[in-house]
């Protein structure tokens, strides 16, 4: 076996140029996978913390059935031995009690529909960002009482200014409707249009008096240390809050369209990737054919000597598995190198993408991943992809005759 | 002992519409310890003969037995194998692996073998220099001249200790003199380890070396003589 693979490595420097440039050709392809899925992991990864940071949490725990029926029938006690729970788990950053209810919310003749957060301030400031989108005003804090933060739009509809009240009207828990005037102290813009035209944030004490729910939420929502403690976590609590009609679920159980979006665009990566991984496919098809064809006799003297075909064909193999390793180790580094960089200096974004970005709650900046599932995938699908594109010439070694190969011009 | 038998060997080349019968029922006896040339004008027949004696073609019709063993009848792998084992073979030329040094072209069919490196190593040297190019044990073959490169094919064929050597126009990519050298020390070993040589050739100074003398012409033995 060492001498097939010394045999291999020398054959492989006979054409040095041809050889380079199949390396080249592959670390390029390895470099580009790896910074471009490196981009997209990253910013899926950033989207994630950002969004399930705010909303729904790495984890979340609710009552069950509740994700197909929310409604305050489904909310559940928030009770210490919960609160143990979380607070004793390493892998919990931060979590955060909500009760939600859908709300009429009115200022003088004017009236919408409205979704209220009801969060306890001294647990969400620790958790979501939502402190920092205030545009206006101030957002709650533990001595806030009968006060509301609205989203921008609800509160340009509402043609409010800080210090106004607003009327609320709900349904409580029993059934009964349910009513209360709420001082307006701040304005938040969330970057998501449904939201800002309707969110209502209140103190989680006022909108379980409120709604007559003591001490019930509707989810807890839980942020952990990284994304891969998500499965133990999740498995670790549903085993203690199973048993009691609750279940765990994760972000993208949670926040079902986020997830399908972010697979469609996974996918479509994924497939202008592999368009770019065939295209140096044929390079090495190329240079592989080249390499046996111009190699036919030597490969029918080497038969006529007593080689087996199958030996021949492995050193072949061999060949392209060492240009194809080569290429991607540097390819990779090169690659890891970039998004390293990316990683401390990401790339800010200007005019409408920027916009964009914003528009949506995240900073306008692109971030990347050095996350070890790139490597491994794109070394393997490279490597994977380079013996696909030897199986011929390899094929045309393994069936040539010893005498066709001498007399190959 | 009768190491090579054809009986009836026959062999047309065929392109669909033409067909030209290369070998026509030749039938040859070769004694072990032999040194046998195969002399005859172009398209005789000489490479066809010497590639159905190794194996490297299969005949139309007809047997060839090596060491009584019917080489029609082996697969593939058995034939390498046998090649490998029974058979040393010298080209015309560009039959050394550029990227291998002498010791290791030498080394290679050892290789094949599953020979222990320090059995190798001792088994090529001393080939090595039994034909006095010990000197150029680590040189490349774009690095020695067409006789040294010849010498190397010679040692190759020889380091298994094979029971016969084939060698197609072994003289033909070498001046005169080198080539004199070459069949001289293809004699040589034939006298001193006993190995059976077939030399395909139409070189006379290879001719006038022959221990017996095949002639062939249009596919069939004109006349055999034996010299020694």
């Amino acid at each position: 076996m060492k001498f097939f693979l010394k045999f291999a490595w020398r054959n492989i420097w006979r054409n040095k140029r041809r050889t380079l440039i199949t390396i080249l050709a592959v670390m390029f392809a390895t470099s580009l996978t790896v910074v471009m899925r490196g981009l997209q992991l990253g910013s899926y990864a950033y989207f994630i913390r950002t969004i399930a940071g705010d909303y729904s949490g790495y984890i979340q725990i609710q009552r069950a059935g509740y994700k197909d029926d929310p409604s305050l029938r489904k909310t559940f006690h928030f009770t210490e031995d919960i609160k143990n729970l979380l607070d004793s788990n390493r892998d919990v950053v931060a979590y955060s009690p909500r009760l939600f209810a859908n709300v009429l919310v009115s200022s003088g003749e004017n009236s919408y529909g409205g979704l209220i957060y009801g969060v306890d301030p001294n647990f969400e400031v620790k958790y979501s960002n939502f402190h920092n989108k205030i545009v206006k005003g101030k957002f709650l804090n533990s001595s806030s009482s009968g006060e509301v933060v609205l989203g921008y739009k609800l509160f340009q509809n509402l043609r409010l200014n800080i210090g106004d009240e607003v009327v609320i009207l709900g349904q409580g828990i029993d059934g009964g409707l349910c009513d209360g005037k709420f001082k307006v102290v701040g304005v938040v813009k969330l970057g998501y249009t449904e939201l800002d035209n309707m969110v209502i944030f209140m103190g989680l004490k006022d909108l379980q008096d409120f709604l007559y729910a003591e001490n019930r939420v509707s989810v807890i929502s839980v942020l952990l240390s990284d994304f891969d403690r998500i499965e133990k976590v999740k498995k670790n609590f549903s085993d203690i809050l199973n048993p009691k009609g609750l279940v765990v679920l994760g972000w993208d159980e949670v926040m079902v369209e986020l997830k399908q979006t972010i697979d469609f665009d996974n996918a479509s990566g994924i497939l202008f990737l592999a368009f770019l991984i065939i295209l140096v496919a044929f390079g090495i098809l190329n240079t592989v054919s080249m390499s046996v064809f111009e190699r036919f006799n030597e490969f029918g003297i080497s038969l006529a000597i007593g080689f087996k075909n199958q030996k021949l064909a492995l050193v072949v193999l061999f060949e392209v598995v060492i240009i194809a390793i080569i290429g991607i180790i540097i390819g990779c580094f090169l690659g890891g190198l970039v998004n390293y960089y990316i990683i401390k200096n990401p790339i800010v974004l200007t005019g409408e993408y920027a916009s964009v970005y914003e528009d949506f709650g995240f900073e306008p900046k692109l971030v990347s991943s050095l996350n070890p599932r790139i490597f491994v995938n794109t070394a393997l699908s490279i490597l994977f992809i380079s013996l696909i594109s030897a199986l011929v010439p390899v094929y045309r070694v393994y069936k040539l005759e010893p005498l066709k190969g001498i007399r190959y011009t | 002992m009768t190491l090579i038998k054809t009986e009836n060997l026959t062999k047309i080349y065929s392109d669909g519409k033409v067909q030209v019968e290369a070998l026509k029922s030749v039938n040859l006896e070769i004694e072990a310890g032999e040194f046998v040339v195969v002399a005859g004008p172009s398209g005789s027949g000489k490479t066809t003969l010497l590639n159905l004696i190794g194996g490297l073609d299969k005949p139309t019709d007809g047997k060839v037995y090596l060491e009584g063993v019917d080489i029609s009848l082996l697969k593939r792998d058995e034939m390498a194998d046998f090649r490998l084992r029974k058979i040393g073979f010298i080209f015309q030329a560009y039959n050394l692996i550029p990227v291998l040094t002498a010791f290791e072209n030498v080394e290679l069919p050892l290789i094949l073998l599953g020979i222990s490196e320090s059995e190798r190593r001792k088994r090529v040297m001393e080939v090595l220099n039994l034909l006095e190019i010990g000197e150029l044990a680590d040189k490349k073959p774009n690095e020695m001249s067409g006789g040294q490169q010849q010498r190397v094919a010679v040692a190759r064929a020889i380091v298994t200790n094979p029971s016969i050597v084939l060698a197609d126009e072994p003289t033909a990519h070498l001046d005169s003199k080198t080539g004199a050298m070459l069949i001289d020390l293809m004699q040589e070993m034939n006298r001193k380890r006993g190995i059976t040589f077939v030399i395909c050739s139409h070189d006379p100074q290879v001719i006038q070396k022959a221990g017996r003398l095949i002639k062939l012409r249009d596919g069939t033995i004109e006349d055999d003589k034996k010299f020694w």
